[in-house]
Formats: structure tokens, C-alpha cells, sequence
């Protein structure tokens, strides 16, 4: 064997090392929510074992009855596929806009819209609170909805943008010859093309808006309106918490985000590869 | 792409129709909200029984956690929106700006009709204003306390045992502690325990060692600048955290730990002696039904020449809006709510002190003990500390466990920094 094959040998082992620490150590907390969700309370303290002494399977059905995961679940559906939907439709239209329109004030309009990123949602809590209570749309589904469709539109706008700056303008302007509208030119050459960008814009606002609680807890009253997140803050007590009710939980409200992103995978890598997420 | 988009897009709306078929929302006469998630299912028995009584239904709607909760109760405040029973959830300064704005029913005419008398006064305090106050709230009792707490010090008694120790005779005094410590040291077994990480509590267990040296009008020299914290006795309460950390009685970690581990780390029984609120009955049972332990008031100095007082009172309370068209309606139902038969039953549901002294002979043992206790709670000053000190105190209290800097060291910068707040006060007139 000569030097440089034990060199790649040593040089391979201590990357899968590091590779396997790295995942081991993300794998760890999933698999600890998966453990605890099948002990008792007094097991999650007490007993150091990594697997459950009896396996309670019926803490999925205690946990979805007390929280009644029932109404919440389809609440969060239904903000996430009507909030992802409208937040992939005008973000992409307002970044076409940007990228491909000239028009005055361009750039400071897209700076100014820019900037709405380094502001902290609990900092618009009352002003938005009130302009809700204004318009009517306070504990209402579309008040709260428009709220998480405002509040995605920056960073959507901002990633498809450098993915349409980027698209080859010779292609468009090939389908302008051939006839083709402004619009047109969006819909059947920019956006087919934009398809990695766009899901990674998908998988990212669906785990925003699924896992969002706070400004529904401030928009809503009714809590027959209230989203999954809800749900599991039953199990947290002032001062104590049933961990095991909540692992149970949070592994229900956590099933759809995997499934979305095992569906959308391959196309957030590509998204990454094409370069969607450059600055 | 357009046949996808227009099946999502259907989708999207056929949802809400579905989503709508939950169960409905329940409207009542009164509205509360509130952030205690634990009590919610006492609170829909309690407002049942209320429903019956009364034909009037009132709505518990819980919001938590507690910085959402105020987060939703300033924005409806904003908004004009309160509902009729809330809490600001602030300390008296932002209690006071409630008041001002007109946002909190003035209940002095209606507790002065016997109401308070059932009640423990200490849980009264922190939401009665007196006349002239320093945040120019009018003058009057404004919440009503729906429990109360208390601070003391949990032992386990099957790790006394191992010791050696009695765990019918704790230790009583400051002297006896540290003999304790030390025994529980030599048996290998961490002897105390408590949140040490998080200010307020490091703060407590110094306080009542303050007010055992100090007293009353002592504790007011302090904050009004007529005695300094190099005082012999303000060096005393620190050397207290000297001693334990020199005789090893401090959990390991202990300044960097905040509450629920110090919890954990009780109730799985890595140490002998936790410092903790009466709340902790409810948590370590929660977190170990085997545990076997009891709880006894801090040990008192042999010197100190006033009272051992005990950092606790209210502990949830709630008010009465007083824009509310049913602000009648919500004051009768609080008073039903403190009433001797409802207190019992939250207590017994909730494991939490009842605000009603009446009930106490009727609660648990270890809860009775610390109901026992409030008569001994710190009672609110008309003046506070600058929060600034404070802060430095314990931030000091820290060091000083660790080893940073030694009591008299930590004595002259707490004192230093008094002069700088008072410097700054002064400027600003």
C-alpha cells in the first residue's frame, strides 16, 4: 500500500468522523423528543436510559385529544397553503418586476423593502395589533393570514430577485421575438426556470408560517381560528411542563414539515446549486 | 404550471370551510384572560359551577406564554380592547400606568365591604396603592389575589437520612446549615441547590438574611443612601455565600443555573437542599412522586436581631376592567372566585397557596406549612432600590461564589455603584 492511499484512508476516516459527530448531534434531539414522547413524566427525569422502560403509544392519543390537534391542524393547513401560495405568487411577480423592469426608483424601492427584514415581530406587535382593529380583520383568518403573507414577502422578493438577475436575458428576449407578452415571458420562461428558487422559497415559509405562534396568539381570540402551535402550549404549565405529552406533540406537528421537505428536497439543493440564496 | 396553481388555489379556499368545523367558540357574559395554562380545566369547572349558579357565563381564555400574554395585553390596551377580567402583568410602576389610563377598576369600596378580610394582606400589598405614591396611582386596593407564594427551603429527607442527619429536626440556625452542609459534603452527597443563575432568586435568599440584620427601617437606610453597604451587617449577608462556597454546600454550576434545572437537579435527588417557591411541591412531585421531602424556613442568623422574613406574596392575581359594560358583573364573580369553597378547590387542583386565609386549615401538609409561613413575607416598601444596584448586587452575590471577589471587595462596589445612581438621580433633578 503505498503513502498516498494511507494518506486518502486517514484523511477520509477523520472526515466521516467529523461527518458522523455532526449528524449524530442533529439526530440526537429528533431521537430524544421520539424516546420522551414514549415514557412516563417521572421517566423523562429520573431514569437515564435512551429508550422508554414500556412503550406508551397512547401518549399520541392523550396528546392529540388534550390539544385538540383536530381543529388546530387544519387551522395550520390552511395558513400554510394559502399563505405559501400567495407569498410564491407575488413575490415572484414583484422580483420579475425588479430584476427585468427599469423603472424610476427601482433600487431604493427594493433597499426600502429590504431594510422591513431588520425589524423584529414583536416590535410591530401593537401597531400591527391596531391596524388590524381598524380595518376589521382582528381575530379573523385573513387578518392573520395577510399578516404572514406581508411579513414573507421581503425575503421572498429578495431571493428570487438574484435568481432572476441571473436567468440569461437572451432566452426572453428570443420568445419576445416569437411574440411573446411582458407577462408571458414571466409565466412560461422565468418562473419554470425559477422552479429550484421557488421551492426553496416553499419549504421555507411553510416551516415559518407552520411553525409561527406568536402573532397568532396576538391577531386571534378565538381559539377555534388558532394554529397547531397552540396546541402544544397546554402542556406547558407556569411552572411545570409534561414532557412527554409535548414530545408527543411536537412529533405530530413536526410530520408535515418532513414530509414537505423530503418531497421538496432535491429541488432546495438544486435551488442552492443554481445559486439561488447568493446576496 | 397553471393546472397545478389552479389546484392548489382551490385547495386554499376549500380549506377554511373545513377548518371552520371545529367546535364552535364558546361567548360568554364575562370574559378573563389569562396566561396559567395549568389551571385551565379548574377554572371551566369553577365557571361551570358559576353558570349554574348564576345563569352568567364566563370564559376563561388562556394566552401563554406569560411575555406573549403582556405582549397581547398592551396591544389591547392600545386598542381599547381589554376584555373585562385581565392582568397587566407588570410590577407596580407599569400596574400604576394601567390605573392612570383608566384601564383598572378601583375595588377599595367593595374589599372594605369584608372582602379583604378573608384575604391575606400580604397577597393585598403589592396592589394597593397609598396616598401620595411615587407613581401617582389614586389610592385604593385594585386586584384581586387569586394565590400566593412563598420562598423557603426544601430538604429531601432520604439523603438526610444518609447523612446522617435528622430530617425531624432540620437545621434551625445559620450554624447548624453549614454543619449540615458539611455532613451531607462528607457523605458525597451535593448539599444545597437552587437557581443561583437567575438574579431574582440569589437576590431572595440575601434579602431575607438583609431584613434579619437589618430590619425594616434598616433595609430603608440602605435604599435611601443613610446606611452604606459597607456596613459591617450588608458584609455579613455576603459573607454568608463566602461560607458556603468555602464549606462546599453549593451545587456545582450553581451561578449559572437558572430555576428548572435547579429544580431538576432536587427532584432527582443530586442534592440535598433546594431554595425554591411553593410552587415547587407541585413541580418535584411532577418530576418524581418518590421523592421524600419536607421544607423548612431559611436558617436564621445567631445575630441577627429582627424577624427571619421570607421573600414571597401574591403570586397570580387578576383586575377588573374598568371600561368594561360588565365591571359589576366581574367584580361579583371574583369575590365568588376567592370565596373559602372555590379557593379550596383550586388549591387542591392546582397545589398552589389559596389566597383565602380561611382555607388553610384544609390544605395539603407541605402547603400548609408554607401557608403558615406568609405571615412572615416581606411586606412591600414604599421605596425600592434602584434596579441599576440591584443588578450589581447580584452580579456581586455571583462573584463572590465563584471566587471572583471577596465580601468586603464586593461591599465597596456595590456602594460604589449606589454613589453613581444617586450621582445620576441628582443630575437629573
Amino acid at each position: 500500500m503505498n503513502v498516498h492511499l494511507i494518506k486518502k484512508r486517514i484523511l477520509d476516516s477523520v472526515t466521516h468522523v467529523i461527518l458522523i459527530t455532526v449528524a449524530l448531534t442533529c439526530v440526537f434531539p429528533v431521537f430524544w423528543m421520539l424516546s420522551s414522547s414514549l415514557k412516563t413524566q417521572d421517566e423523562v427525569f429520573t431514569s437515564m436510559r435512551l429508550l422508554p422502560q414500556s412503550w406508551r403509544f397512547s401518549n399520541y392519543l392523550e396528546a392529540f385529544v388534550q390539544a385538540d390537534f383536530g381543529v388546530y391542524f387544519l387551522n395550520s393547513l390552511f395558513y400554510t397553503v394559502v399563505g405559501v401560495f400567495f407569498i410564491v405568487f407575488i413575490t415572484s411577480l414583484a422580483a420579475y418586476g425588479f430584476a427585468r423592469l427599469e423603472f424610476w426608483g427601482r433600487n431604493a424601492l427594493f433597499y426600502i423593502l429590504i431594510s422591513t427584514l431588520l425589524i423584529p415581530i414583536p416590535g410591530v406587535f401593537i401597531p400591527l395589533y391596531l391596524l388590524l382593529k381598524n380595518l376589521g380583520l382582528l381575530d379573523t383568518r385573513t387578518g392573520l393570514l395577510l399578516c404572514y403573507i406581508a411579513g414573507g414577502l421581503a425575503f421572498g422578493i429578495f431571493l428570487l430577485k438574484s435568481f432572476f438577475d441571473n436567468l440569461p436575458k437572451e432566452i426572453e428576449e428570443a420568445a419576445l421575438i416569437d411574440g411573446c407578452s411582458r407577462f408571458g415571458l414571466y409565466w412560461r420562461i422565468a418562473l419554470p426556470l425559477a422552479r429550484p428558487a421557488l421551492a426553496t422559497l416553499v419549504i421555507m415559509n411553510s416551516l415559518t408560517i407552520w411553525n409561527e405562534f406568536l402573532l397568532a396568539l396576538v391577531v386571534l381570540q378565538d381559539r377555534t381560528k388558532m394554529p397547531i402551535q397552540r396546541g402544544l402550549m397546554v402542556f406547558q404549565g407556569t411552572f411545570i411542563t409534561d414532557y412527554p405529552m409535548l414530545m408527543a406533540g411536537l412529533t405530530i406537528a413536526t410530520i408535515p414539515v418532513v414530509v414537505i421537505y423530503l418531497f421538496m428536497q432535491k429541488h432546495i439543493i438544486k435551488g442552492i446549486a443554481a445559486g439561488a440564496l447568493k446576496g | 404550471m397553471f393546472k397545478k396553481l389552479l389546484v392548489v388555489a382551490l385547495f386554499a379556499c376549500l380549506l377554511p370551510m373545513v377548518a371552520g368545523c371545529g367546535r364552535p367558540r364558546v361567548r360568554g357574559d364575562i370574559t378573563v384572560w389569562h396566561w396559567m395554562t395549568d389551571r385551565q380545566a379548574a377554572f371551566d369547572a369553577l365557571t361551570q359551577k358559576y353558570y349554574e349558579k348564576t345563569g352568567l357565563r364566563v370564559v376563561f381564555e388562556v394566552f401563554a406564554p406569560e411575555d406573549v400574554y403582556r405582549s397581547r395585553i398592551q396591544a389591547a390596551a392600545s386598542g381599547r380592547l381589554l376584555p373585562d377580567i385581565f392582568s397587566p402583568q407588570g410590577d407596580r410602576r407599569e400596574l400604576a400606568a394601567f390605573i392612570n389610563a383608566g384601564f383598572i377598576a378601583n375595588l377599595t369600596e367593595y374589599m372594605n365591604d369584608g372582602w379583604k378580610d378573608m384575604l391575606f394582606e400580604r397577597a393585598l400589598q403589592p396592589m394597593t396603592f397609598e396616598e401620595d405614591n411615587q407613581w401617582g396611582a389614586p389610592a385604593g386596593i385594585y386586584g384581586v389575589p387569586l394565590d400566593v407564594n412563598s420562598l423557603m427551603l426544601y430538604f429531601n429527607k432520604d439523603l438526610f437520612r444518609r447523612a446522617g442527619l435528622d430530617p425531624y429536626n432540620p437545621p434551625q440556625t445559620w450554624t447548624e446549615f453549614i454543619e449540615a452542609g458539611r455532613a451531607l459534603r462528607a457523605a458525597g452527597i451535593q448539599p444545597f441547590v437552587s437557581g443561583f443563575g437567575e438574579g431574582w432568586l440569589i437576590n431572595a435568599f440575601a434579602t431575607s438574611y438583609k431584613w434579619n440584620l437589618f430590619g425594616r427601617e434598616g433595609v430603608l437606610g440602605l435604599i435611601d443612601g443613610t446606611i452604606p453597604y459597607t456596613d459591617p451587617r450588608y458584609v455579613r449577608v455576603l459573607q454568608l455565600f463566602e461560607e458556603m462556597r468555602n464549606h462546599r454546600i453549593l451545587a456545582s454550576g450553581i451561578v449559572t443555573m437558572v430555576n428548572k434545572d435547579a429544580e431538576r437537579v432536587f427532584a432527582t435527588e443530586r442534592a440535598a437542599m433546594a431554595f425554591n417557591g411553593s410552587w415547587g411541591i407541585n413541580v418535584y412531585n411532577s418530576m418524581n412522586p418518590n421523592l421524600n421531602f419536607s421544607v423548612m424556613p431559611l436558617p436564621r442568623l445567631e445575630e441577627g436581631r429582627y424577624p427571619m422574613l421570607k421573600f414571597g406574596g401574591e403570586g397570580s392575581s387578576l383586575f377588573v376592567n374598568e371600561q368594561s359594560p360588565k365591571r359589576d358583573e366581574s367584580i361579583a364573580f371574583l369575590r365568588w372566585l376567592t370565596e373559602p369553597e372555590q379557593q379550596a378547590f383550586l388549591a387542591r387542583e392546582t397545589l398552589n397557596i389559596p389566597s383565602n386565609k380561611e382555607v388553610a386549615e384544609d390544605l395539603p401538609p407541605l402547603l400548609k406549612i408554607f401557608s403558615e409561613h406568609m405571615a412572615y413575607a416581606i411586606e412591600p416598601l414604599p421605596r425600592v432600590e434602584a434596579w441599576q444596584v440591584v443588578n450589581f448586587i447580584n452580579i456581586n452575590l455571583q462573584s463572590i461564589i465563584i471566587g471572583e471577589r471577596t465580601p468586603e471587595v464586593a461591599a465597596r462596589e456595590i456602594q460604589a455603584e449606589k454613589n453613581r445612581q444617586a450621582a445620576r438621580a441628582a443630575r437629573r433633578g
